[in-house]
């Protein structure tokens, strides 16, 4: 766990010699607390070593001490072997005991809220669970509202998290897999799946990349994404992160695989594509007409925020002609007597909404309020009555914004705003053709990009009608039967039906 | 864990592109300079010799299931009569794939930007070219799935479009006194269906290679589909002595439009944007083609292979900013199309018959 | 990690080229002139009367030709634009009155320098996509179309819907018209036969695709002639073009036939005497119509059947002071009264075409080369003797199927 350098020293017979070498492996701090105590009739010395803050006290007066100082057997003997097993299987009421040897493993344990039970003469000790579970109450996912899906969020308890999902998903095959990430976090990481669907490539992959990372620590889920992604240069998402636990659990069923990390109130979703981004849990809580309408007012504003003010700029500096003469007039008319040419005043907006964004993130709600106000309203409206910026150019802005709003995923619409200005520029100065150079560009590397073994514009790429017809948009009810094959999904029926890679 | 195989609708859809070009351009003004209202005929029949091609061809892939053509070509005939017969091949391919990104650079200078010069945009076009074919052949198809149902959308809608401007009677009379024109013109509308044999490069990662027949075949279909009822459509709009001298109907087609109650109501600048997802698409083939052409050729190992790509970048410019002017251009994209039948009717055919008495032998022994 | 570097240095040598080289066709949408319409008259000297101002923009327009003598003059309506005043920070309210378009004109003897000295007297670039009208003087036409239409054919910014109109006179004077709706003439004149399903004396092929398709396939056609007033602009029947040059003017009765024949008949009115009545006129108000021409070719003799059917409603009866009860027969009576209305009208026009003017502009020539393709191959030199002495037979069939409120 922590290396050599506490892994070779063991336990000794005296206790005492024991708590002294914990304490100075944690450098004396003044939080870890040892009681030593004498079982009761007998001249037997116990010790329990824990950190307060982290270990709920009353357990271990009731579960640990309670039961050796004042209801130890008469049974007990000294240097009798069976004494320390007597201790653990009829003694210690508390819930899980451990024996341990090595003072590496009690580091660990008592950092992460557990107690060590030191008995004098023995050269192991225990290792009782005592941990007290701090933390928010389940609350509203913030990131990811819904109208009609469950209103619970995950919380920075895994164990709150894993419970959310159980809570949802009974089935047996649903795996747990425990690992501890970190060089000094140490961190529990669960990976979750369903044996019989998931992809067992996709399981593989998952957990070789979490085990193998050599890392000092993370500290929330996302990041933990960044480390385990298949290319950390992308900037498009490549795993999905989600606070609601139906989505999770959604993505399960779908063959997906799951990460739940302590202290991180996201689960990771992998593997993604882009399509899957698109989608909202919202999406299967209506009709598939309804949906499917709504999914496709996804896709345009994932298109307007992405690539409006590009258009825009392109198509009124190069080619007017692309425009009713009437409209052309009309934006000639509001652009007469500007002083900046048209992509610096996209940038210069673009700049603004950037800030604005970014500071109503970082401002307390109350002021953040006030921000946007301020920034939207009376920013915008002075800047066109003093005609720095043409009114069209407030409602490109404001339209990219909006759009860059529908999109479910908050990195993806990230990524739509760090590819506006290639764009805006690209347009200024190669018109649309420009524009569609970028876009080909951009194409071929979102084609190019992988979710752990599965490419991420799949399943544009290569077609099959049910997968599109699940994705794309919404499909009707029979379909929603399958699972969409992309993902590779073990379940037996559609294995035998279906090749890998079709 | 990439994908492993090419499934059968990318067989398709890259069959499709490998054709369909920039030759949908300037398909109506050829054709009908040659065998007037009747050229539709000659496309048609065009069509039909382009599957007598195809089928024999197909034979030549099948008894080389994991060879692409150049190793195909090379193992049949042998390590230097076999380089001689790449050759044109090797040069018809290169040719060809810069002279259409030069003729569609100029296409867009003359409807999109004016002023940019025409090295700018074949250039760009060419480097996005190799940051396509730098990826795996995998992803190349998986951005040409995308780029399909926007190319043919696109196309459907110009035709669809266009239907309002028609005047059915300027395709009459058909075939009067004009057979002799209308069979001359056979061998020209094969011309314009260059690249069918592209496919050979892309055979080899087929999953399921007896569908893979199929959508090639089927897949052979569509571009003819589409040439034909873009010139039929140009005839009945434009009527034949205008088409005679306009240089890019198509896209003057797209000029007629004009489509009421919309932002955009002049379609024909939104139109060039989608010529360029067909064009790009057709020069990305192209240039894989070439790539693999030239590793052959001069059997440079895979591990070098980006190199070849990236003397592509060069290469293809220089190519194709070598005419002088557009009218050149136009020559010497005629003129490349003589190697298409040299290879199409010569060298497949010696190669194909040539493989099978290989084989024929090799069953003996 | 290392793979992806080379490819993305390679990508960003030519942007940084683009950025550095620049941006060729940026102009700002409010920099550019945007052409709406174009007049062109022949050139004429000016007199010298005029002194001051006028005298100094007479001299504007002069331009200095190297090789001829001018022989157009072109004149190009730009508008005027001008911020929005309800955006400008000082509320200088502008008057209603200021113009709001700018005419350019310029003479020369090959459009292009034309276009290219008017470059030199407006800060605007001159952009053709917008361009709505082109109105061409009776004088040009009678030169030859031909000779000038060359330059708004190949020019790349201008498209083949661009309206061609006839002006008697003075073309200029058609784009100077302040109409009453409209800001700008041009789109006022492009707008004007949007109407030509209500009233179809409007030539209904009018525009540069067209022109140039006739013109290249030799065919006679008709282009739509307007009148102007100082704020009205009406099309008034139409200039009669063959082999590009004028050969003559339509009135709007011809044009009207010219439509029917060609089956672009849209809608408009049919007159008739009321059956039985001596002063009484009924009308018929046309929804649809159908025309079909057929060559006929007997012992070598071509001769045509044209066969129109027109649908519509029963619309008025003026001039009786109690119409008939409008019934079976009465609709029956009309309807064959109708149907000799435009009978007779339309041998009236064919008549003129074939004998005053010899101008196919039915391009009856086109029926016999897609339909007769034989005999168009034996006559086709001597379409011009075989036109006037044609045997049209108009045969024409009205059906009647509403009769609005009252019977």
């Amino acid at each position: 766990m922590y290396g050599r350098k506490y892994g070779n020293i063991k336990l000794t017979r005296n206790m005492q010699d024991n708590i002294t070498n914990i304490k100075n492996a944690m450098n004396n701090n003044f939080d870890i607390k040892s009681k030593e105590f004498k079982l009761r009739g007998q001249e037997i010395y116990g010790a329990v070593v824990y950190i307060p803050s982290l270990v709920n006290e009353d357990l271990i007066l009731q579960h640990i001490i309670n039961p050796l100082m004042i209801e130890s057997s008469l049974l007990l003997d000294r240097d009798d072997p069976i004494l320390f097993k007597t201790i653990k299987d009829s003694m210690i009421t508390a819930q899980n005991a451990q024996e341990v040897e090595s003072l590496d493993e009690i580091l660990f344990a008592i950092m992460s809220g557990d107690t060590f039970l030191c008995i004098q003469g023995y050269e192991k000790g225990f290792i009782i669970s005592t941990k007290k579970y701090l933390g928010r109450q389940v609350g509203e996912p913030v990131l990811e509202p819904s109208v009609q899906g469950s209103q619970e969020g995950f919380t920075e308890t895994i164990r709150d998290n894993i419970g959310l999902i159980r809570r949802r998903l009974r089935d047996p095959n649903l795996v747990f897999q425990v690992h501890k990430l970190g060089r000094r976090t140490k961190l529990e990481v669960v990976t979750i799946y369903i044996k019989d669907i998931a992809d067992q490539n996709v399981v593989d992959e998952v957990i070789k990349r979490i085990s193998s990372l050599d890392i000092e620590g993370v500290h929330s889920t996302a990041q933990l994404g960044l480390h385990i992604t298949d290319s950390p240069n992308s900037i498009f998402p490549l795993f999905q992160v989600t606070e609601r636990p139906d989505r999770a659990v959604r993505g399960l069923m779908e063959g997906r695989v799951a990460i739940l990390m302590e202290g991180g109130a996201r689960a990771l979703l992998v593997p993604v594509t882009l399509p899957l981004l698109v989608q909202s849990i919202d999406d299967y809580c209506e009709n598939w007409i309804i949906a499917s309408i709504l999914r496709l007012s996804r896709y345009v504003g994932l298109f307007i925020s992405s690539f409006l003010p590009a258009i825009y700029i392109a198509v009124t500096s190069h080619h007017p002609g692309m425009l009713p003469t009437i409209l052309v007039l009309t934006i000639a008319g509001s652009r007469a007597g500007m002083p900046f040419p048209g992509i610096m005043e996209a940038i210069l907006m673009e700049v603004t909404i950037a800030m604005l964004q970014e500071a109503s993130i970082r401002l307390p709600r109350v002021v953040g309020q006030t921000v946007s106000i301020v920034g939207g309203l009376v920013i915008g409206q002075a800047a066109v009555q003093a005609g720095i910026v043409g009114p069209i150019m407030v409602i490109i802005t404001a339209l990219t914004a909006i759009g860059s709003f529908t999109i479910p995923d908050y990195s993806l619409g990230l990524a739509t705003r760090a590819i506006r200005i290639p764009f805006m520029i690209l347009a200024a100065t190669l018109g649309i053709f420009g524009v569609s150079m970028g876009m080909l560009l951009l194409l071929i590397y979102a084609a190019d990009l992988e979710s752990f073994g599965v490419r991420y514009i799949r399943p544009l790429s290569p077609y099959r009608s049910s997968d599109l017809r699940q994705t794309l948009i919404s499909s009707k009810k029979s379909s929603m039967i399958e699972r969409p094959v992309f993902l590779n999904p073990q379940d037996k029926q559609k294995q035998s039906k279906v090749k890998r890679g079709e | 864990m990439k994908d492993q195989k090419l499934t059968t609708s990318q067989i398709f859809v890259i069959t499709v592109f490998s054709i369909l070009g920039v030759d949908i351009l300037v398909v109506p003004h050829d054709m009908v300079s040659l065998a007037d209202q009747d050229a539709w005929v000659s496309l048609i029949l065009g069509g039909l010799l382009l599957y007598a091609g195809a089928i024999p061809f197909l034979y030549l892939l099948n008894n080389y299931p994991d060879k692409d053509l150049p190793q195909i070509i090379l193992q049949v005939a042998g390590k230097w009569l076999g380089r001689i017969f790449l050759l044109p091949i090797i040069l018809f391919v290169i040719m060809y794939a810069a002279l259409s990104t030069r003729l569609f650079a100029q296409a867009l200078k003359l409807f999109l930007v004016d002023k940019t010069p025409i090295w700018i945009m074949v250039i760009s076009l060419v480097v996005v070219a190799a940051y396509m074919v730098y990826k795996d052949v995998h992803t190349m198809s998986a951005v040409l799935d995308i780029l399909f149902p926007v190319s043919i959308i696109s196309l459907v809608i110009l035709i669809v479009l266009s239907l309002q401007n028609i005047e059915p009677d300027r395709i009459k009379p058909i075939l009067f006194r004009n057979t002799k024109n209308v069979i001359k013109a056979i061998i020209p509308g094969f011309y314009h269906f260059a690249g069918f044999g592209a496919i050979a490069y892309f055979m080899c990662y087929a999953s399921d290679r007896k569908a893979a027949y199929k959508s090639y075949l089927l897949g052979l279909g569509v571009p003819v589909f589409f040439y034909v009822v873009t010139t039929v459509i140009c005839i009945m709009v434009f009527g034949v002595p205008p088409l005679k001298v306009i240089v890019y109907p198509t896209l003057n087609l797209s000029k007629s439009i004009e489509f009421q109650a919309a932002i955009l109501d002049r379609l024909e600048s939104f139109m060039a944007v989608f010529w360029i997802s067909i064009v790009f698409s057709s020069l990305v083939i192209f240039y894989y083609i070439s790539v693999r052409n030239l590793s052959e050729f001069f059997s440079i190992p895979n591990r070098y292979g980006k190199y070849v790509i990236y003397s592509h970048i060069l290469l293809l410019p220089i190519i194709s900013l070598f005419p002088p002017s557009s009218l050149v251009v136009f020559e010497y994209h005629d003129r490349v199309k003589y190697l298409e039948v040299l290879i199409g009717f010569v060298i497949f055919p010696i190669v194909t018959v040539w493989a099978a008495i290989k084989k024929k032998r090799g069953m003996q022994q | 990690m290392k793979k992806t570097i080379l490819p993305i240095i390679l990508l960003l040598i030519p942007i940084n080229l683009l950025m550095l080289t620049g941006c060729w066709d940026r102009k700002d949408i409010e920099n550019r002139g945007y052409v709406l319409g174009i007049a062109v008259d022949s050139y004429s000297p000016k007199d010298s009367q005029v002194k001051g101002d006028e005298a100094i923009k007479e001299g504007f327009e002069e331009t200095e030709t190297a090789i001829g003598q001018p022989v157009y003059e072109m004149t190009i309506q730009l508008p005027i634009i001008k911020r929005s005043p309800s955006l400008a920070a000082s509320g200088s309210g502008s008057s209603g009155n200021e113009p709001k378009t700018w005419q350019i004109t310029q003479s020369g003897n090959d459009f292009i320098s034309m276009e290219r000295e008017m470059e030199s007297r407006t800060s605007l670039t001159l952009y053709y996509e917008h361009l709505q009208v082109l109105v061409l003087s009776d004088k040009v036409l009678k030169d030859g179309l031909d000779k000038m239409i060359d330059f708004f054919l190949r020019h790349r910014e201008m498209r083949t819907s661009v309206s061609i109109f006839v002006a008697e006179g003075s073309a200029k004077k058609i784009l100077e018209v302040v109409p009453q709706e409209e800001d700008h003439s041009a789109t006022y004149l492009f707008e004007l036969p949007i109407n030509a399903d209500k009233n179809s004396r409007i030539a209904y092929k009018h525009n540069l695709g067209e022109a140039m398709n006739c013109l290249r396939a030799g065919d006679a056609f008709v282009l739509p002639k307007v009148e102007a007033s100082k704020d009205e602009i009406k099309i008034k029947g139409g200039a009669l073009i063959k082999e590009g040059k004028m050969a003559g003017w339509a009135d709007e009765l011809d044009i009207e036939v010219t439509n029917i024949i060609a089956d672009r008949y849209k809608g408009g009115t049919v007159v008739g005497r009321l059956p039985g009545s001596k002063e009484g006129i009924i009308v018929m108000e046309v929804t649809s119509a159908k025309t079909k021409t057929t060559p006929i070719i007997k012992d070598g003799e071509l001769s045509f059947d044209i066969h129109v059917k027109v649908k519509g409603r029963y619309a008025e009866q003026v001039g009786v002071t109690s119409g008939r009860l409008v019934d079976k027969d009465f609709i029956k009576e009309c309807e064959k009264e109708f149907a000799k209305t435009i009978e007779t009208r339309c041998r009236k026009t064919i008549e003129k075409m074939q004998k005053k003017y010899n101008v196919d502009v039915f391009q009856l020539n086109r029926k016999v080369r897609t339909q007769k393709p034989a005999y168009w191959e034996e006559v086709k030199d001597d379409w011009d003797e075989i036109f006037p002495n044609l045997d049209i037979n108009v045969k024409a069939e009205a059906q009647i199927e509403l009769i609005g409120v009252m019977k």
